[in-house]
């Protein structure tokens, strides 16, 4: 899921403003499960809002409402009337949200009420922990399940490095070195030799390094709205082509 | 502890929220954090957010209607 945490009511004083008709948006789906951004914590930022407002002297209309996915317009369509009235919108999404929030409501203010921290999972009751970089290239199967991308302060293919120490990372004794995971696992399942494969240089084209990423799924296009890129556009897009026997093949698109 | 931060970032006093681990079989337990807490909303006087009631005798009576109901 994609864990997020909620900012201070202080910083969301300031993000509020000036303004007179605030509407809080909550999401139904990643930040209600780590308790971030659901219904019950859009009710509770709206009506702590309320009461600070008034408490300032300045009270304001401040109403609240969740939806099953920020992220999706046909989930947004159907708030865009209590949004319309709304002088600013405060959206306990993640950065997506937000963005959808913007994007889909150009004459609408859209603050984030969440910082977005990363993709994980929760360890334990109230703990939640990064297990995935989304680096568009997953290696998994290399690793026995454990990802050095996410979990690895240096990211280290071939590791561990001279930091790991007792099981645990030069960063910080409560982190776990992820090649002694790594190791351990793959002691337990008896396939120490995939170790033995010294994995080459990842291409990072994939992550972040090549930009702002986008997938195409011809098979799922509808024909009405099939775009075909004007020649010489510039375009960073990876694309996901599906042949008929299933085996995908990564497109790196034009580059700068 | 959570409502207590909450409360405080608000702006209200920490101190109108208490929380009490008490048995059914602890009666003169529950008596006695009754009175505590009693003792400490009285100390901080209304909640700054109540809003002011009108006093009983100054309430005009409602116009009598048809469609009241009388027993």
């Amino acid at each position: 899921m994609i864990v997020a945490e909620q900012k201070s009511l202080e910083e969301l004083k300031t993000l509020i403003g000036d303004a007179r008709k605030v509407l809080v948006v909550g999401c139904g789906t990643c930040v209600t499960v780590c308790f971030a951004g659901g219904e019950r914590e859009a009710a509770i930022v709206s009506s702590s809002l309320r009461m600070a407002s008034t408490l300032e002297g300045r009270p304001r209309e401040i109403h609240d409402v969740t939806v099953q996915r920020q992220c999706e317009w046909e989930y947004l369509d159907q708030i865009a009337e209590q949004i319309g009235d709304a002088d600013l919108v405060l959206s306990l999404a993640c950065g997506i949200g937000v963005q959808a929030i913007a994007e889909h409501f150009p004459k609408t203010w859209v603050v984030p009420g969440l910082n977005t921290s990363f993709l994980g999972l929760p360890s334990e009751q109230g703990i939640w922990v990064e297990r995935c970089a989304a680096c568009g290239d997953c290696i998994l199967g290399l690793t026995g399940g454990i990802c050095p991308i996410a979990r690895c302060s240096k990211s280290l293919l071939n590791g561990p490095c001279g930091g790991s120490e007792d099981g645990h990372c030069e960063i910080d004794p409560e982190v776990d070195c992820a090649w002694q995971l790594i190791y351990d696992r793959l002691t337990a399942m008896g396939k120490t030799e995939v170790l033995l494969n010294i994995q080459p240089i990842k291409n990072w084209r994939t992550s972040r390094d090549g930009g702002p990423r986008k997938i195409v799924r011809p098979d799922l296009r509808l024909a009405a709205e099939q775009d075909i890129p004007a020649a010489g556009a510039n375009l960073r897009s990876i694309r996901l082509l599906v042949s008929g026997a299933g085996a995908a093949a990564i497109d790196a698109g034009e580059r700068d | 502890m959570y409502l207590k931060s909450l409360l405080r970032d608000i702006g209200l006093e920490p101190e109108r929220v208490q929380m009490y681990h008490i048995s059914s079989a602890q009666a003169a337990q529950f008596a006695q954090a009754a009175t505590e807490m009693n003792n400490q909303i009285k100390a901080l006087g209304p909640s700054p957010l109540r809003i002011p009631r009108t006093p009983i005798n100054d309430i005009e009576p409602p116009e009598e209607s048809e469609d009241n109901y009388h027993y």
